[in-house]
């Protein structure tokens, strides 16, 4: 009996031993970090739950101490169910999910409305990603937003769904409060201290306001998961929906977050693990390389372009004989004249094409500014409209390509350099961010460049010297692209750094900081522009801390893979001394392919003149 | 001369004025089923007209934000398909009287979808387009609200899924 008594002592004790074990293992288990959202350790702080809210974690410690809410979860997915919806199992279906394929074990049958409900809006849902190309507008925008996507009973590698509208959309966001100005938003972004949630709606007003109001194109990313990962995933969803999480702009985002949450199911480290920032497009690019089952993660990528480039496209599309019609309608912002000759004797398939564009520009009108006669605009082209008989006749659009189909944002170029005065260097340019005026791709924002940290270094006999370094330099040149009427659009470029008072001198370095406004116009292949601002700057080498600053240029796209800038930029200063600066600047860049272009670039001001000719590597 | 233009800009305000009550009031005299405009507070405040701060914010999403206002609507009538239906109306109607007009289009499709029609029943795109035809005939349509106008497309809407039921 003692024997007995012993042996079973014994084999509970192991079995303790073992299950301990068992407990330890599934604690360190990368699933269940994600299903925790613990991050990868980083050599600056201890390991921890990106999810700050106390609800998320059942154990006292669960935030930091993942085996402890290992035990906690196990020991209450194990408890009979009280009151409805409340049981472990409910709040956190994926656990249970997950644990009970680890462990085997079967936990008690509870009913979890909410949950039940959730799985019968996603059921057969295909998961995947939205990507909404970068804005202008708004500093946070200006690298792409991103966020999950549930399509409803979506097959893979379906290209439209007609009901795609009404799918579910995820959202990543900080929460900010409405009374923080733009200051206290950037510090906050980047140093910490705004709470980001996962909140889901429809996908039309996500539509509404990213392709109508902020005129955006959209990016659908269809990925490839099994029946049991979307399941898993969306199981997961639901617990982490309205929880509260760390955020930082630059690594704590959408894009890092997303990344976290779909490595729940995609066994691969979806971001950079040493760089300082994460961006949409890194996960994208990620994404569009990844393995998954032996097959591409990305099944499909789907278009949904924005209000302004399906107004550009429907125009296009037009023939000569219509456009000329739309133009007659069209004028001018505030008049409309239906009446006009070269509408009304078109035929009706062709006016109802001709209406059809017009009434997207209205709609396009309607969201970058109102005029006082829109309304009455848009009700008499309603009007025509209605009167024709019904149907699109356009033809089918050509689907540009995505994100992650060219050139990536960070570059580096290798080029040799020849000064009239100081002779001969070697320049080394480094970009980490994003992209400039001569970049050719489609898939960005339209004749805007937003260059961020880019820095320039010079080798020579003399030794290195650095050459420039630009903080950062945003362009919007706001091109209307087609000669419908619009409301007057300001292009601006604002830009800071540090740069050489004249090409001819090494060491005189100044800050700089300039703002400048004015028009571009859209020539065919060429987009002329003037802008007129200030120059603030230090005054080591300068005389002023201010002067007035105008420039004009004209961009040229002579292919998809060549383009050309010309640049004058002339400086006044006035109330100091006479003393005029006039430089120009010639840039041609040939794309050789995504990852790599030859860049040419001829300046010249009042005291030497510069040629550069070089690789540049994009990665 | 200064006289009869302040009579005229008088007349015009109360020309205005009754025309706005009068179609305010279309919506709020509605005695058929629920106006979900009225009764459930659709549009408050989905998107402020500052569409900065909106971005800013990156717009936190809430499903369950819309406010019910009337003591005689339970929170579950407001939780309804109708209701649903009303959002996204009231959501895309610009897109939606863009579509109807041209007879086609992803958001005209989403919507027959959500009363149970398929967007190639050409009797309920007939009736919207009707429908539209006679509420913009108008000069008032384009000084209507946005909430008139979206309960208006909601009632056709509804009158659309009758005849694609019945077809």
């Amino acid at each position: 009996m003692r024997r007995l008594w012993l042996t079973t002592l014994l084999l509970c004790s192991l079995s303790s031993t073992l299950l301990h074990a068992e407990e330890s293992t599934l604690s360190q288990h990368p699933q269940w970090l994600s299903l925790l959202h613990f991050d990868r350790h980083t050599p600056f702080s201890p390991p921890r739950s990106a999810v700050i809210d106390d609800a998320f974690f059942l154990a006292e410690n669960g935030r930091y101490d993942p085996h402890a809410e290992l035990d906690a979860t196990l020991a209450a997915l194990r408890e009979p169910p009280s009151a409805t919806g409340t049981h472990a199992s409910c709040q956190f279906p994926a656990r249970a999910m997950w644990l009970s394929s680890k462990t085997g074990e079967q936990w008690p049958s509870a009913d979890c409305p909410e949950f039940s409900e959730w799985q019968s809006t996603h059921h057969g849902a295909g998961l995947g990603l939205m990507f909404a190309t970068g804005y202008l507008g708004n500093p946070a925008s200006f690298f792409g937003h991103i966020m999950l996507h549930s399509a409803s009973g979506q097959s893979i590698g379906a290209s439209s769904d007609p009901q795609h509208l009404l799918d579910t959309s995820l959202n990543f966001g900080a929460d900010v409060p409405s009374n923080d100005g733009m200051i206290t938003y950037m510090a906050k972004g980047l140093f910490g201290g705004y709470n980001a949630t996962f909140s889901n709606a429809s996908f039309y007003r996500n539509a509404t306001l990213y392709s109508e109001r902020e005129m955006r194109d959209l990016w659908h990313y269809q990925l490839r998961l099994t029946d049991q990962e979307a399941s898993l995933l969306t199981a997961h969803l639901f617990e982490i929906v309205g929880q509260d999480y760390e955020y930082l702009f630059l690594s704590q985002n959408c894009a890092s977050r997303i990344a976290r949450t779909l490595e729940l199911v995609i066994d691969e480290d979806l971001t950079p693990g040493i760089s300082p920032w994460v961006a949409p497009e890194d996960l994208l690019r990620t994404l569009s390389t990844a393995e998954h089952h032996g097959q591409p993660l990305l099944a499909d990528t789907r278009h949904i372009p924005s209000r302004r480039l399906t107004t550009q496209r429907q125009f296009t599309a037009l023939n000569e004989r219509q456009q000329r019609a739309a133009n007659a309608v069209w004028q001018e912002e505030d008049d409309l004249r239906l009446q006009a000759p070269e509408f009304t004797k078109l035929p009706a398939a062709q006016r109802s094409d001709v209406l059809d564009t017009l009434l997207s520009h209205a709609s396009f009108l309607r969201q970058t500014g109102d005029t006082e006669q829109l309304p009455e605009i848009e009700r008499q082209l309603l009007q025509a409209r209605l009167r024709l008989p019904q149907g699109d006749t356009q033809a089918n659009h050509p689907k540009p390509p995505a994100i992650h189909e060219v050139a990536p944002p960070a570059l580096v170029n290798v080029s040799g350099v020849h000064n009239s005065h100081s002779h001969h260097a070697l320049r080394m340019k480094f970009r980490p961010l994003q992209y400039d005026l001569l970049d050719t791709n489609r898939a960005r924002m339209p004749n805007s460049a937003v260059e961020i940290a880019n820095v320039e270094i010079n080798a020579d006999e003399q030794g290195v010297s650095l050459q420039r370094f630009d903080l950062f330099n945003i362009t919007n040149l706001h091109t209307n692209a087609i000669t419908l009427p619009t409301l007057p659009q300001t292009a601006w470029q604002i830009s800071a750094g540090i740069h050489r008072n004249r090409l001819s001198c090494r060491r005189c370095f100044d800050g700089v900081a300039n703002l400048l406004g004015g028009k571009s116009w859209s020539l065919g292949s060429h987009l002329p522009y003037a802008l007129a601002g200030a120059q603030l700057r230090t005054q080591r080498h300068y005389e002023g801390v201010a002067v007035p600053m105008i420039k004009a240029g004209i961009i040229s796209s002579w292919s998809s893979r060549q383009r050309t800038h010309l640049q004058l930029t002339h400086r006044r200063n006035l109330g100091y001394d006479d003393r005029q600066r006039t430089e120009w600047q010639l840039q041609h860049r040939v794309a050789l392919s995504t990852e790599w272009d030859i860049r040419l670039e001829l300046q010249r001001d009042q005291s030497a003149t510069e040629a550069s000719l070089g690789f540049s590597r994009y990665f | 001369m200064l006289k009869r233009s302040l009579t005229a800009a008088v007349a015009l305000l109360g020309a205005t004025t009754v025309l706005t009550l009068s179609t305010t009031t279309f919506a709020n005299d509605h005695r058929g089923d629920i106006n979900p405009w009225q009764h459930c507070g659709i549009g408050a405040a989905i998107f402020d007209d500052n569409t900065t701060a909106a971005a800013i914010s990156n717009v936190i999403w809430d499903s369950g934000t819309t406010a019910v206002t009337s003591a005689t609507i339970s929170p579950d009538t407001c939780e309804s398909e109708e209701v649903k239906v009303a959002q996204f109306i009231d959501e895309t109607y610009d897109q939606l009287a863009m579509e109807a007009a041209i007879g086609e289009g992803e958001h005209l499709t989403a919507a027959l979808g959500l009363v149970g029609c398929d967007a190639s029943n050409s009797a309920s795109v007939a009736q919207l387009r009707n429908d539209l035809s006679t509420v913009s005939a108008d000069a008032s349509y384009s000084s209507m609200s946005h909430e008139d106008k979206a309960y208006r497309f909601y009632n056709s809407l509804n009158q659309a899924a009758t005849n694609c039921s019945a077809s």
